[in-house]
């Protein structure tokens, strides 16, 4: 299963297609406003007439592609390509600015691939073992999963506890129109034949992510174009003896960004953030972060990049994304007519291993296409917004049309855009909601075959092992957030 | 926390109530357990909680008249609201006009909309919007088979 697994991504058309994604997703990545998530939403409809190996293989190739841009601009530009890269600004741009612009870049790019990598040894361990786990999952452990996944996204995405857990259940009150699970009586409808199939996820994702973004931008103006800061890049740009020194850094920060990663609905960003607040306090000199420490890039960019095989593992061990990214490849799947979880280890275990070889061929180019690419890619940063957005969202509307050739869904699109806009003026984050659309069915149906099981009983729920422990850790963790919100606002008043 | 948040908040309050009451029109069909309406119910209340909540934590702004804000919302650019319009036409024309032209169309008026305020390149812009449109209708439709609408071209 493992060889034919590999040497399914191994012909020419998959080759080309993981290279180009990973092109492609580092384009998306290092120009500012166009996120990884953008990318991969606006190539899913791509997929629709490939194999599921080809088409899966594309998109991951633009997530690790996508993932791993953002600290272009970062280091270049001083402003992060993706949410993720936040931090490379921090150090990368201060070394570009004191002439060591080539061994900001080639610390960078090494530590993405090295990242990558280790979070995909992670993902190729621990995932089977996961599923195996998972297969003993009833109604009960499922329910639980899923609210426990709604509310960590809900209590850490964004300032407001409140404000999070209104996202999410927005999220899930669109979940509501459509047929009801289980019974299929149309709820909320108002009427529209084309919501009895509910709101499709594709074309709110591109809306809530890309239209989004879109409006933000215009309100925002292009502004004045920025000049990339000057480079040159000698071998990996930097000396045997600085790599070795990273090792526990290293180590340590891969180790934060998968974990993390692992969470759903955290993503790159938060595990950047914790790494290189834990580089900081554990460097010899901590004074030198912010003015071009080499540990705090090597922190930022192995964490992101290390972020991206921890979310894929409970998408593809329990159906669970990990971050928005990985929502949309949920929906790749779901074209292709496979269902993430424990049974696609049993059912698709070929699937499975061309996806890892598809992930770390990606890394491979990703590492190869940074280093020798550079040029075409700063070319890119040059290319005004104002041109670049409204192309991107000429691609949203064929995404979205192409995906049941309909007006329908992007006319959704457009809806989610400005629902996007609106939450981001009233800062409400917008991933619980994203959270709230896919887990809420699951949560819905999984609740109401529990209850059926156990003739009405809500007591099985709490009882049962995992089911309960999962359970007793949502409460926890709602109380710990509003403990910590409390406190927050006591300090502010003092 | 500012007064647009009391704003979501009696939103929240309202989504609540709306959805409360048109949960009344759903069939349940549940012999066991809980049916169809149990779910919408739940987020009803949650909404109004929520809500409430948001209300309750700004209460000292809302006899408050804030001038910033005021002066915000004034000062907030046009630009949003544009591009909101010439999506929605943009959206209303593809059937009618096709993908190509509608997109041609939409490129040229969005690229003006964003470069507001600087010196424009009609010319330029229109060259870009044709070329672009035309592209990218050709890569979809006969590299990756996606059907896209071709209206008075097709």
């Amino acid at each position: 299963m493992i060889l034919e697994g590999i040497l399914a991504v191994f012909t020419v058309k998959t080759i080309l297609l993981i290279f180009g994604g990973t092109v492609l997703g580092i384009l998306f990545g290092s120009i500012p406003g166009i996120t990884v998530t953008m990318g991969v939403a606006l190539f899913l409809p791509i997929t629709f007439s490939m194999s599921p190996v080809e088409g899966l293989s594309l998109l991951m190739g633009l997530y690790i592609g996508g993932t791993s841009g953002g600290l272009i601009s970062a280091i270049l530009l001083n402003i992060p390509g993706t949410p993720a890269s936040v931090c490379t600004c921090f150090d990368g741009s201060p070394m570009a600015k004191n002439g060591q612009a080539g061994k900001a870049l080639g610390i960078g790019i090494v530590f993405s691939f090295l990242g990558g990598v280790f979070s995909l040894l992670v993902l190729y361990f621990i995932s089977p073992l996961v599923a195996e786990v998972a297969l003993n999952f009833a109604s009960f452990e499922y329910f639980s999963i899923g609210v426990f996944s709604l509310t960590l996204v809900s209590t850490m995405s964004g300032k407001s506890l409140v404000k999070g857990l209104f996202s999410a259940l927005l999220g899930f009150a669109f979940t509501f129109i459509g047929m009801a699970p289980i019974t299929a009586f149309p709820r909320f409808t108002f009427g529209i034949k084309e919501l009895n199939g509910g709101i499709s996820l594709l074309p709110a994702l591109i809306g809530l992510f890309a239209v989004a973004q879109l409006f933000e931008e215009s309100e925002q103006g292009v502004g004045e174009k920025v000049k990339p800061v000057e480079y040159a890049i000698k071998g990996f740009g930097f000396s045997m003896k600085e790599f070795l020194s990273q090792k526990v850094n290293f180590l340590r920060s891969a180790l934060i960004g998968t974990g993390i990663g692992i969470l759903p609905g955290l993503g790159g960003a938060i595990c950047s953030v914790v790494s290189y607040g834990v580089a900081k306090n554990q460097s010899k000199t901590p004074e030198l972060f912010g003015k071009g420490s080499i540990e705090g890039l090597v922190a930022s960019e192995t964490s992101n990049n290390a972020s991206t095989g921890g979310a894929l593992v409970p998408l593809m061990t329990l159906g669970i994304p990990g971050d928005n990214t990985t929502a949309i490849l949920l929906a790749g799947f779901m074209i292709h007519g496979i269902t993430p979880g424990p049974l696609l280890f049993e059912n698709n275990g070929v699937l499975v291993y061309a996806i890892f070889t598809a992930l770390l061929l990606s890394n491979i180019f990703m590492l190869i296409s940074e280093f020798g690419g550079m040029r075409l890619f700063v070319k890119i940063l040059a290319v005004p917004k104002h041109i670049l957005l409204p192309i991107v969202l000429t691609l949203c509307v064929i995404g979205s049309y192409g995906l049941n050739n309909r007006m329908f869904d992007v006319w959704t699109m457009l809806f989610f855009g400005v629902l996007g806009f609106a939450m981001k003026k009233f800062e409400v984050p917008a991933t619980p909601l994203l959270l709230g659309f896919i887990l809420g069915p699951i949560i819905e149906t999984e609740l109401r075959r529990g209850l059926m099981r156990s003739q009405g009983s809500f007591l099985p729920f709490f009882t049962e092992p995992i089911s309960g422990v999962i359970l007793t850790l949502t409460i926890l963790i709602v109380l710990f957030s509003a403990f910590r919100t409390i406190r927050q606002k006591r300090n502010n008043q003092r | 926390m500012n007064k647009k948040t009391i704003g979501l908040g009696f939103f929240s309050i309202a989504l609540g109530i709306a959805i409360l009451i048109m949960s009344n029109g759903i069939r349940d069909f549940a012999a066991v357990g809980v049916g169809a309406k149990f779910f919408p119910r739940i987020a009803a209340v949650g909404f109004m909680i929520l809500g409430s909540l948001l209300v309750y934590q700004n209460r000292t702004l809302l006899f408050v008249r804030s001038h910033s804000e005021t002066a915000n919302m004034k000062g907030s650019s046009l630009s949003p609201v544009l591009t909101l319009a010439i999506l929605i036409l943009y959206l209303a024309l593809i059937p009618i006009l096709g993908y190509i032209i509608a997109s041609t169309l939409y490129m040229f008026g969005q690229i003006l909309i964003l470069n507001r305020g600087n010196k424009q390149h009609y010319l330029r812009y229109g060259i870009i919007a044709i070329i672009s449109a035309t592209a990218t209708y050709l890569l979809f439709v006969k590299v990756f088979n996606v059907m896209i609408p071709a209206g008075i071209l097709g």
